[in-house]
Parts: C-alpha cells; sequence; structure tokens
C-alpha cells in the first residue's frame, strides 16, 4: 500500500530532506472523501442552477445573452470563467513546464489586451449599442446575409474543432489529480470514463438553462477557482522545498536565460509573440465564447468595465498554473524518480508527460479539503468553458447558420436548434475525445484552429467598424481567405511534402495578413453600390 | 537584459498580477453574488 505524503503538504521541515521518496510516483495524491464530497456538491449544484434558470427563460434574448442584463461584477467573473478553463490552466503548464516564465509572457499581453479594450471600447463598445445576440450577425448589418451564413459557418468549425481536445486535457487532470490513474485498471478507461460523465453534465445544464445558467456557474466556479489557486499559489510560495527563490533559481540553472524571455536564443522568438497579441486581441473581439460578454452586459459601460475588471484575471489565468509547472520542474530537480519519469533526457531537454505536471503536483502539495475546494473549482472551471462553448457555438449556427437559410424563425423554434446543437456537439465531442492525441503544443493547436476563424473574422469586424469603404465582397473575400489557417494542422505532412517546417504561429500570422490584403484589395475593386451601404 | 534583472522582474509582474487579482476578487465575489440575485429576482421573467 503506498504511502500517503499528507506530512508534504502540510509542509516539510527540511527542503534538503525533500526528494525521494516523499515525491515519489509511487505515491496516492491526498485526494480523500471529504474532497470527493465537495466536487460532488458542486457538480450537482450546477446541475440545480440550470434546472432554476430553465424556468427564467422568456425568449430567446434571454436564453442566449441572459436577457443582456449582467452587471459588470457577474459579467466580469463570467467572463473570467470562461477564459480560466481547466483547458486553458492545462496548456499553460503543459508549456510552462517546458518554457518556464517566458511563456508567462502569453499572461501579459492578455493582461494588456483586457485593459486597452476596457478603457477604449474599440471594437466592443459599437458592437454592445447594435443590441446584436451573435457576433455574426453585425456581418450581416453591416455587409450581407451571405457574409453572415460564411462567418457563422466557420466560426462554428473552428470553434467546435478548437474544443476538441478539450475533454482529454479536462480528464486527464481529474485522474492525475485524485490519483484515480494509480489505481484503475487502466488509465485510458478512467479517463473516457470521467470525460463522458463531465461532458453529460455540461450538456444538461446548458440545454436548460442557456447563457443564464452559464453565467451563474461562470460565477460559481470565479469564486471557487479564485480562492483555490490563490490557496495554492500561497502553498507553492511558502512551500519549504518551493518558494520563489527557489523555482526562479532551478528554471535558471537547469534549463538557462531562454526560460525567462521569450526572445532569447533557442526561446519562442519575435513571430510567436506578435502572433499571440493578435491572436489574443482577435479572441477578446470576435471569439464568441469570450466576445459574447460584450453582448451579455447590460449596457456599453458595464461592458467596458467587464474588459477592465477582467484584466487581472487574464494575467492569473495563464501566470498560476505557469507557477504550479515551475514549481513541479524545481521539485523534479530534487527528485531522481520524478526526473526519470518527466525528464528522462535530462533536465535540459525537452519534458515527457508535461500534461501530468499540474495536476501531480497539486494532488500532492495541497493538503485534504483543500485539495477538494481547488479540485471543484478546476471541474468547474472545465465545465464552464465548455457550457459557454457549447452555448455559443450552437447559438452561431442557429442564428447566423440555420435561420438564415430556413427564413425566419420563431423563438421558440430557434431555442429549440440551438438545444439540439448542444447535445450534437456534446456527442461529437465524447466520440472526438476518445480518439484524438493531444499535440506537443496543446497552445499551438488552439491558436491555430481558433485563427481559422479570427483572422477573416477580425478583419472584417475592424473594417467594418472603422473603415468607411469596406465592401461585402472584401468582407466575403477575408472570411474565405482565413481558411488558409487549416495548413497549420496539417505541419507534419507538409513537412514531409516540400522538406520545410513551418512553425504555426508562421502559418497563424500569415493568414492574418492574408485575410488584411483580401479585405482591402475586394474592397476596393468591388465596392458596395450607395444602396448597398 | 541580464537573467538576473528578467528573475527580479518576473517577481514583480508575480506580486502585482496576484495582488490584482486578489483585490478584484474580494471585490468581485460580493458584487457578482449581488448581479446573480438581480438576475434571479421575482420579476425577472425576461422576454426576449
Amino acid at each position: 500500500m503506498p504511502r500517503r505524503n499528507r506530512a508534504c503538504g502540510g509542509g516539510c521541515d527540511n527542503p534538503r530532506t525533500v526528494g525521494y521518496p516523499v515525491w515519489s510516483m509511487d505515491l496516492v495524491a491526498n485526494f480523500a472523501p471529504l474532497d470527493a464530497a465537495i466536487v460532488v456538491l458542486y457538480l450537482l449544484a450546477a446541475v440545480a442552477v440550470g434546472v432554476a434558470a430553465n424556468r427564467r427563460i422568456g425568449g430567446v434574448a434571454s436564453y442566449l445573452v441572459g436577457g443582456r442584463a449582467a452587471g459588470p461584477a457577474l459579467n466580469s467573473a463570467s467572463y473570467i470563467g470562461t477564459g480560466l478553463g481547466l483547458v486553458t490552466l492545462m496548456y499553460a503548464s503543459i508549456d510552462a513546464f517546458s518554457n518556464g516564465f517566458a511563456y508567462v509572457t502569453l499572461a501579459l499581453i492578455s493582461f494588456t489586451v483586457s485593459v486597452f479594450l476596457g478603457l477604449t471600447g474599440f471594437v466592443i463598445a459599437p458592437l454592445r449599442r447594435l443590441e446584436l445576440l451573435t457576433i455574426s450577425e453585425y456581418f450581416e448589418h453591416r455587409f450581407d446575409r451571405r457574409t453572415r451564413i460564411l462567418g457563422g459557418g466557420i466560426g462554428a468549425l473552428a470553434g467546435i474543432l478548437n474544443m476538441g481536445l478539450f475533454p482529454k486535457m479536462g480528464a486527464t487532470f481529474a485522474t492525475f489529480v485524485t490519483g484515480a490513474s494509480l489505481t484503475a485498471p487502466g488509465s485510458d478507461t478512467t479517463i473516457n470514463l470521467v470525460m463522458s460523465v463531465l461532458i453529460l453534465l455540461v450538456v444538461a445544464y446548458t440545454m436548460l438553462g442557456g447563457m443564464l445558467s452559464v453565467l451563474v456557474t461562470d460565477y460559481l466556479q470565479f469564486v471557487v477557482l479564485s480562492i483555490g489557486l490563490l490557496v495554492g499559489a500561497a502553498a507553492v510560495l511558502s512551500h519549504p522545498a518551493l518558494g520563489w527563490d527557489r523555482i526562479v533559481g532551478a528554471m535558471a540553472e537547469h534549463r538557462g536565460p531562454r526560460m525567462f524571455s521569450p526572445i532569447a536564443d533557442d526561446g519562442y522568438g519575435w513571430t510567436w509573440v506578435v502572433f499571440n497579441t493578435v491572436v489574443f486581441f482577435s479572441a477578446a473581439i470576435c471569439w464568441a465564447p469570450e466576445a459574447s460578454r460584450a453582448l451579455t452586459a447590460r449596457d456599453e459601460k458595464a461592458t467596458r468595465l467587464t474588459f477592465l475588471l477582467a484584466a487581472p484575471g487574464q494575467f492569473v489565468r495563464l501566470g498560476i498554473p505557469a507557477l504550479f509547472a515551475t514549481a513541479l520542474f524545481c521539485l523534479v530537480t530534487q527528485t531522481p524518480e520524478l526526473e526519470a519519469h518527466f525528464f528522462p533526457d535530462g533536465l535540459a531537454a525537452d519534458p515527457e508527460n508535461a500534461e501530468q505536471a499540474m495536476p501531480f503536483l497539486l494532488g500532492r502539495l495541497l493538503p485534504t479539503g483543500i485539495l477538494g475546494l481547488v479540485a471543484a473549482g478546476l471541474l468547474a472551471a472545465f465545465m464552464s468553458t465548455h457550457d459557454s462553448y457549447l452555448l455559443c457555438w450552437s447559438s452561431v449556427l442557429t442564428r447566423d447558420v440555420i435561420a438564415p437559410l430556413r427564413g425566419e424563425l420563431t423563438d421558440d423554434a430557434q431555442i429549440r436548434i440551438t438545444r439540439l446543437g448542444v447535445l450534437l456537439i456534446g456527442v461529437f465531442l465524447l466520440i472526438w475525445g476518445v480518439w484524438y492525441e493531444l499535440p506537443e503544443s496543446v497552445w499551438t493547436y488552439m491558436a491555430v484552429t481558433g485563427t481559422i476563424y479570427m483572422s477573416g473574422a477580425t478583419v472584417v469586424l475592424i473594417g467594418g467598424l472603422y473603415w468607411r469603404r469596406a465592401s461585402s465582397a472584401g468582407a466575403f473575400a477575408a472570411l474565405i481567405g482565413g481558411l488558409t489557417a487549416i495548413l497549420g494542422l496539417f505541419r507534419d505532412g507538409l513537412a514531409a511534402v516540400t522538406g520545410i517546417d513551418v512553425p504555426g504561429e508562421v502559418i497563424g500570422l500569415s493568414s492574418f495578413f492574408f485575410c488584411v490584403v483580401l479585405f482591402v484589395v475586394f474592397s476596393l475593386v468591388f465596392p458596395d453600390s450607395e444602396a448597398e451601404r | 537584459m541580464t537573467t538576473q534583472a528578467l528573475i527580479e522582474l518576473w517577481g514583480w509582474i508575480y506580486a502585482i498580477g496576484l495582488g490584482a487579482f486578489f483585490v478584484l476578487a474580494l471585490f468581485v465575489i460580493p458584487l457578482g453574488a449581488r448581479d446573480v440575485l438581480r438576475l434571479f429576482g421575482p420579476s425577472k421573467r425576461r422576454r426576449g
């Protein structure tokens, strides 16, 4: 029977003694029945919210954007909740385990983008004034119906592809944080079971409660997770074997300056910084699950305040999981067995099993009770990202593709079709999640799939709002141009054929540039008539 | 910048980032609860 490491969870007396066997791979996590009870209670509460919200739904605006009634505090909590998904935490910890604090540059970019939008109201304020239900609606408002249908269709395709790896990452977290992976007959079976149960729960309450339940469950998640993450960060920084100086010291000693600067030699490079700045900016203004928070706020002032208030959350959602990953690296340097598991080729080489880093650390560092709180918060994060994505992409399909093609639909019909869409996307996720293998850089996969839609939509949105000569032909061409980002998903095949390995961020950035060129050229060559304007 | 200077910079960034989030949570948790109660208030059944 493996020994539990609760003693170390509460703090080890002498950092020099910390190492094998205290941080052994054989040890089970601190996850106890109390933690399980906290998690189950939370999951039941989320479903209850869906049932309660279902009674409040009085029309399609109430189902899709919560009746545009959210105050800035609730709206910003929900905005942070959507971004602070378990998937976000997992991919941040995976990348930071390899690249250290250089990865946290993304947190700074995200923070800056949120402050900029909140202060200026750029794009988000005019969108809120138009009282839209989806971002693609703007494409018809400013251009024409076919642009809306194309934008909605590409957005839903990119969004659903983007979601494809969410379930597996979430379930991997759940099984490692609870230690279930060490006791179950096959960890794959456990992961698939956990994934299926969680997705079914999310689908159930999202179908029932729509945006009202999304807002409230996001809020609950914000409460639980903000406490849990701050406690987790405090535990890492105050642990005798860890602490800030030890963590940064281990990174500097074994992996060098590129752990602290994205533009250091052998680091990410400037292209990565520029591409991610563009991606974060685009996501905030046109990626439906995030940008829809501009539409759910009760007025324009609340919209701007939402983005301003959410800025620290944008930092924390990447900064804290990166801290957890770098903390585990610090422990790895002190523990031969952990080094053999995570860095079999040496501490300076690329890690293996990086997706296990954060759940492994949390499951063994946090004491019972706090671990339950954090696990519930993180599972809530898993669910809240899914609920926002399910609802937003299903509503985009309903309102921006099906309704324009079939003619006007009644409110009840739109709600019915949106609910059916939520169910179908949930089924797709279950099937996709079973066989999909996690890519090496999850973040790059997500950025590239998102770019399929965001590259065209961002150009069309900004051009439509701020350039008088923007035309329907330019908008249509730019949206089509964004499809070039799909090439990023076939990098390996392209490299085999051409012998050139083009980084994902180069493909992504090229797509954005290509869309700008198409938009400007087609708008100038094929302007809208005065009547169309 | 030297590695030591970068480490110091990241230390400040984390101190400010975590501190700002802590303050944000102190405000958003109670005010968000008020917003939730308003959403589910007795006369809040909405029409589309």
